[in-house]
């Protein structure tokens, strides 16, 4: 077996200096090409502990390896470039830039990367947006497109670098349930294709169907 | 460098964003550098045109006086004078390229029956007056010196005294020897150059007739010089001191410089009220990027998280801000530009002044002129104060925690 592509180990985290403790002790390893969910009522940590798998956020204690990297060791410059280089994200609000075209708002990411091309970003981002099922789209502003179609982008955006895992937090909450259903499929097929890790915070039911590991979490620790 | 390529080409899409509100912004912001530009170039059109009204009629580039007679307050310029006036100006001529002239003043009144007027009488050689001064061709009616004698007024004293051309007042003054004497002689022209002094306080006539009045033998106060350039009149007094002149000399400069600190408190109190305008401009400006950093709080979460740097992050709002200010910049140049050109034209009347003791030489009209340097300045300015307003905005976008930003949609 590949050495798991996220370490969390024995992390707790709180906030409003200790009153509010999200996370305790958890301890949680994730396999490449995973698609997996965190589960459980709202307040219950999913989003703090995605944050800290992103590198958006630092445990109090414990530590996060992501992608071969020690999170604890990384300044905010740092974390900030593991997340450019190797983290997708997907958000429940889609968060676009709404002054950009479809293909610019998946070639973004790349962008910001060295040494890749103009025509060679143009040509990835068309190739994503192919493959989310946006062929002919790419010239639209995300305005002009419904939610499930933005979300769509959103998946092609953060698969365009090719990193290995995506992480998305609530990804269904703002789409109706089949066109939710639908862009769950379409990271499943990702997934194959790829080879990435897809990991949720979640707690919609039909989400959690379609997951092949669901980690439990009640008052910030993981149950099961 | 690319990245400040992707910041650029984002900050402008951005502007799109709130049109009506980046219009609005921009549009003030406009308005108020198109008052800079055109309150500069009515300042810069004053000086211009003053400063060429005292060289055209009353200072040239350079004058040359006997010793004591700058710093005499007796009203007795007579007393000093030199002599041999006109082989002086001839070597200066023919040794440096410049024109030259010499006149006499005498201090005196004109009287027309009962009425007197305390006046500058300036005897002139009107052929090579020409060459230095401008006085005797700006006729508003009547003839010059040229071919008869007479005298020439202007065109205030002519009003205040009742003159046309053909009347002959008195001219009276005391002479060199101390004895009162008088001319009486024909107006046969009014003069109107828009100088104070030469418009309500002079009367001109022939060299010859003023030595007669003055009871002097070729003799004369001023010896006035015309080089090639203004600014190097300093130069100029050099070289006259080298060839061993006696006189003393006063450039334009030195000549003006009451006007000259005038102005310049006109410009400090300019600056006051554009600093205001900035003050003003500055807090819409800064206002509209606090505001747009506000709405776009998840946003730059999402862009953080996909790994824009935080100073990309603070850029994007900086040149967002600046780009309002290129953008009223330009804008404030197209329009600013226009007007003045369009003012230079027509000229700004200031008939309506005409009673107002303004003490600057300058005619009835005022034409504005744009200095190369007013949009180069306006333009630094307006992106300098952007700049500086968009600041606080951009600091705010980029400090903030990407996990807060995501969550609560603040920073
Ligand atoms: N930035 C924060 N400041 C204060 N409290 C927070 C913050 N983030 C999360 N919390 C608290 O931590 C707990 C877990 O939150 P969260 O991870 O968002 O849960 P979930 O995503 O499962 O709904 C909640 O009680 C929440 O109020
Ligand atoms: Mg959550």
């Amino acid at each position: 077996m590949n050495s798991p592509v996220v370490q969390v180990h024995d992390v707790s985290k709180s906030y409003n200096q200790g009153r509010v403790k999200a996370l305790r002790d958890v301890t949680l390893d994730i396999q490449p090409a995973s698609f997996l969910a965190l589960a459980g009522p709202s307040g219950s940590g999913k989003t703090t502990l995605l944050n800290m798998i992103g590198a958006l956020d630092v445990p109090d204690q414990g530590e996060v390896t992501v992608a071969g990297q020690r999170l604890n060791d990384l300044s905010d410059k740092e974390r900030t470039r593991l997340r450019r280089e190797r983290i997708g994200f997907i958000f429940q609000q889609f968060n676009l830039v709404p002054v950009l075209t479809a293909a610019e708002n998946v070639a973004l990411p790349l962008e910001i990367l060295p040494h890749i091309s103009t025509q060679d970003r143009k040509k990835r981002a068309y190739e994503m947006l192919r493959r989310v099922g946006l062929e002919g789209m790419e010239d639209r502003n995300p305005t002009q497109l419904s939610g499930g179609q933005q979300q769509r982008i959103a998946v092609a955006r953060a698969l365009v670098k090719d990193p290995p895992i995506v992480l998305a937090d609530e990804p269904t909450a703002n789409l109706d349930g089949s066109t939710g259903m639908a862009i769950v499929d379409l990271m499943n097929e990702m997934r194959n294709e790829l080879g990435v890790s897809f990991v949720f915070a979640s707690h919609d039911p039909r989400l959690l169907e379609r997951v092949d590991t669901v980690v439990e979490m009640v008052d910030g620790c993981v149950t099961r | 460098m690319r990245n400040t390529l992707i910041a650029i080409r984002l900050a402008l899409r951005n502007l799109r964003r709130q049109k009506r509100r980046t219009a609005l912004t921009v549009s003030g912001l406009t308005m108020g550098l198109i008052v800079m530009i055109v309150a500069y170039a009515m300042l810069d059109g004053l000086t211009d045109q003053a400063l060429d009204s005292y060289i055209q009629y009353e200072t040239a580039h350079l004058r040359g006086f006997p010793q004591g007679y700058l710093n005499d307050d007796t009203f007795r310029t007579l007393d000093k004078l030199f002599g041999s006036a006109d082989s002086l100006r001839d070597a200066l001529a023919d040794e440096l390229d410049v024109q030259t002239t010499v006149r006499l003043h005498i201090p005196g009144q004109l009287i027309v029956g009962t009425e007197e007027a305390f006046i500058e009488i300036v005897g002139v050689d009107p052929e090579r007056d020409r060459t230095v001064y401008a006085t005797l061709d700006q006729l508003q009616s009547g003839e010059s010196l040229d071919h008869k004698g007479g005298v020439l007024i202007g065109r205030k004293l002519a009003k205040d005294m009742g003159l046309t051309v053909g009347d002959r007042p008195t001219l009276f003054a005391r002479s060199a020897p101390g004895a009162l004497n008088s001319l009486r002689l024909p107006v046969i022209g009014i003069l109107n150059t828009g100088h104070p002094a030469v418009d309500g306080q002079s009367a001109y006539v022939s060299l010859t007739d003023a030595q007669q009045l003055a009871l002097v033998n070729d003799s004369a106060n001023e010896l006035a010089v015309l080089g090639g350039n203004r600014k190097n009149a300093d130069k100029l007094r050099e070289q006259l001191n080298m060839h061993g002149s006696t006189l003393e000399w006063q450039t334009w400069e030195e000549a003006a410089a009451g006007f000259l600190y005038v102005m310049q408190f006109r410009r400090i109190a300019m600056s006051v009220v554009v600093a205001i305008l900035a003050l003003i401009a500055a807090v819409a400006v800064s206002n509209t990027m606090i505001m747009a950093v506000h709405e776009r709080t998840q946003e730059i979460g999402a862009l953080r998280a996909l790994g824009f740097e935080r100073s990309m992050i603070g850029r994007l709002f900086l040149f967002e801000g600046i780009s309002i200010g290129l953008l009223a910049g330009v804008l404030a140049l197209l329009f600013g530009s226009a007007i003045v050109l369009w003012l230079h034209n027509v000229g700004i009347s200031l008939e309506a002044y005409e009673d107002v003791q303004s003490g600057i030489p300058i005619n009835t009209s005022f034409y504005p002129s744009l200095h190369a340097s007013n949009p180069i300045i306006t333009l630094s300015f307006g992106l300098i104060l952007t700049a500086l307003a968009s600041w606080t905005a951009a600091y705010r976008a980029q400090r903030g925690e990407v996990v807060r930003a995501l969550r609560e949609g603040r920073l």
